[in-house]
């Protein structure tokens, strides 16, 4: 069904890119444009990104920027063609399937069934390898969701309402069975449910910070960097450091001293 | 309850896969959402590629790579409709 809708979709896409160049017949002559044009709107069609890469390639061929101007325009008309193009095509059947759903018609809740169980068990799948408990929670989510239909407005919101709630129930079942199972939930092997928004701003500070503590070492002596870097980085005790450094016990205590006072004196 | 995770594309794939705001982003967009993430992927355009792969599996794009046996599905249908009915 899906395979189907996609290929149907494609069709579409292509006579939308084909119209689209008729109209605009200077560009259409020129192949490389042309290329790059279908490259650039197949692939925003098919993961709604925009890949960039033949995109600029495009802008290359362009002299003037008024030309560059004219097919920035025309990328975005293509795009928004696709976008209303998917949107009409594959959502008009689920959405007369949603709403006799929601005035209780078990057929559409079955059609409705089998356009959604194959992406969600594929998507469940991606979250767990127990094949049985993805399938009672399947059964479950489906339940579930046809006793909530009065809550739901769209046929979008009943396909993600069924994924958010089939991870949620997922999540439950797994928390109750490490429950069972008497294991620490520390011991598991489990990657972080952390919004993975939150790992990268944790990871650009700490860059901001290393790149912070790179510029304040660089404003010390070479023997003053050397050798904080030895008793802080390194942790090394200051005998080693007055012998790798060939200075007496005292002389290398004044030198990190010094080098931890200029470091403040900077740093605040 | 999930595979063990082997490399960091697939840690992020993971991590898409189970962020409500993404699947909604995915599935049924509002401008807000939209908003909100055309920035994040302006400031990490190295997610890009595992939010794609996420992409197609919330849009059911790869279910030939783990189909649900035709009986099963017949009889979670099955068991699905007994209950409501």
């Amino acid at each position: 069904m899906v395979s189907q809708t996609l290929t149907h979709s494609f069709d579409s896409l292509q006579t939308a890119v084909a119209n689209l160049l008729a109209t605009a017949v200077f560009y259409a002559t020129n192949a490389r444009f042309k290329k790059y044009v279908v490259q650039h709107v197949t692939c925003f069609y098919h993961n709604q990104t925009r890949n960039y890469e033949p995109f600029d390639k495009a802008c290359c061929i362009f002299a003037s920027e008024k030309q560059t101007r004219i097919y920035k325009n025309l990328i975005t008309v293509m795009e928004q063609n696709a976008k209303k193009t998917t949107q009409t095509e594959s959502d008009i059947k689920s959405a007369q399937l949603f709403n006799d759903f929601k005035n209780g018609n078990v057929a559409a809740f079955s059609a409705l069934y089998d356009l959604h169980v194959n992406m969600l068990y594929n998507y469940g799948y991606r979250l767990t390898t127990d094949s049985e408990l993805l399938k009672d929670c399947i059964q479950d989510v489906f339940i579930k969701i046809y006793n909530k239909r009065n809550e739901l407005d769209s046929v979008l919101n009943f396909k993600s309402y069924l994924l958010i709630s089939l991870k949620n129930k997922l999540c439950d079942e797994s928390r109750k069975r490490i429950h069972l199972s008497d294991v620490a939930v520390e011991e598991l092997d489990t990657v972080s449910s952390d919004h993975v928004e939150n790992d990268y701003i944790a990871l650009e500070k700490q860059h901001i910070n290393n790149a912070f503590v790179s510029r304040l070492l660089n404003i010390l002596s070479p023997r003053q960097r050397k050798a904080i870097e030895l008793y802080y980085i390194e942790e090394r005790k200051y005998e080693d450091i007055c012998s790798i450094m060939e200075m007496n016990y005292q002389s290398v205590r004044n030198l990190i001293h010094r080098g931890m006072i200029k470091l403040r004196s900077v740093a605040c | 309850m999930h595979k063990n995770v082997s490399t960091f594309t697939d840690k992020h794939i993971y991590e898409f896969l189970v962020n409500d705001d993404f699947i909604n982003y995915v599935i049924n967009p509002s401008p807000a959402l939209e908003k909100q993430w055309d920035q994040f992927f302006g400031s990490n355009p190295q997610l890009q590629s595992a939010a794609t792969e996420a992409r197609s599996i919330l849009c059911g794009a790869d279910i030939t790579n783990n189909p649900l046996q035709q009986s099963e599905y017949e009889k979670i249908k099955g068991n699905i409709l007994a209950k409501i009915v």
